[in-house]
């Protein structure tokens, strides 16, 4: 069975792109809009392989999420990679302290995105 | 508006859509200040700036950027994403001079005869044109409202952001 990935981002063409990026590879993708729904798919997901969220997002934004996830403790979270315009030091820095395990400023290369997502997926079953 | 911005977004403008394999013209514009069909802009905040970004395209340029096609809703959705990584791409060369910029969310429509107002004479805002091969055409427009406190000289100890495109794994 493919390993699910959760794609979080409001931009419906970002979505896509990195959707048609990892199915391409044999992944599964799930998709979420903003940080709130995001949430709601990682509580509601259990075999979610990764997660790779935007920042700047409508109602929840994506270290908000990173942190509500860190701070339920009632689920495992699998690895976060962030997918974002941003690249101010401090907001690395806030991410990494939520959890997330790693940082790429759009727009991304399909080669790099994919070789995070084989290595942050290894140890999923 | 100050010649170390005025570069900033003609040299991040070429490198993003370097990244989409269209190369473009880019030439700052006097006086015109219409849209392409698509349409996005964003606004933003820092430390002594604020102000906003539109970034508008014709079918061509969508069609060039995001080869695969979509609906009305993709391609303004795109256009306002590209808004969002030239202004990202601005955002982080700025950090260079010690301004730290806080970026909303993209707003895209289409529509057509579309203008904003000339504000030619506003030292704050700066139009440009950009032309790519065939009849991809797209433009943006900044307005910037700056402080004089804010010097536009870089700093040694000022923070770097990583490039466009990298990977950095924790």
């Amino acid at each position: 069975m493919s390993k699910k990935i959760l794609v979080v981002d409001d931009s419906n063409t970002i979505r896509q792109q990195v959707g048609m990026c990892l199915s391409g590879a044999g992944y599964t993708v799930v998709e979420a809009s903003d940080g709130a729904e995001g949430l709601a798919a990682i509580k509601s997901t259990p075999d979610l392989a990764m997660v790779i969220c935007d920042v700047n997002m409508p109602n929840m934004n994506g270290i908000e999420m990173l942190e509500a996830v860190q701070a339920d403790g009632s689920f495992s979270s699998p690895p976060v990679i962030m997918l974002t315009t941003e690249g101010q030091p401090a907001l690395i820095s806030r991410a990494k302290k939520a959890g997330a395990k790693g940082w790429i400023v759009k727009p991304f290369k399909p080669d790099l995105l994919l070789a995070a997502a084989k290595k942050l997926t290894a140890k999923a079953a | 508006m100050h010649p170390v911005l005025r570069e900033l977004v003609t040299t991040s403008a070429q490198k993003l859509f370097e990244h989409y394999d269209l190369p473009v013209e880019v030439e700052e514009t006097h006086g015109s200040r219409a849209l392409h069909h698509y349409a996005g802009v964003l606004g933003f905040t820092g430390e002594g700036i604020k102000g906003t970004i539109v970034v508008s395209a014709n079918g061509q340029a969508v069609a060039a950027t995001f080869p695969d096609g979509g609906s009305q809703q993709d391609r303004e959705d795109w256009v306002g994403e590209l808004c969002n990584q030239l202004l990202g791409r601005v955002a982080n060369k700025v950090l260079a001079y010690g301004i730290s910029v806080r970026m909303s969310t993209p707003v895209s429509f289409s529509g057509t005869e579309l203008n904003l107002q000339d504000q030619s004479k506003d030292s704050s805002s700066a139009s440009w044109s950009l032309r790519g091969p065939g009849e991809a055409e797209l433009s943006v427009h900044l307005t910037a409202e700056v402080e004089p406190h804010v010097t536009w000289e870089s700093t040694e100890s000022a923070e770097e952001a990583p490039e466009e495109g990298d990977l950095m794994l924790f």
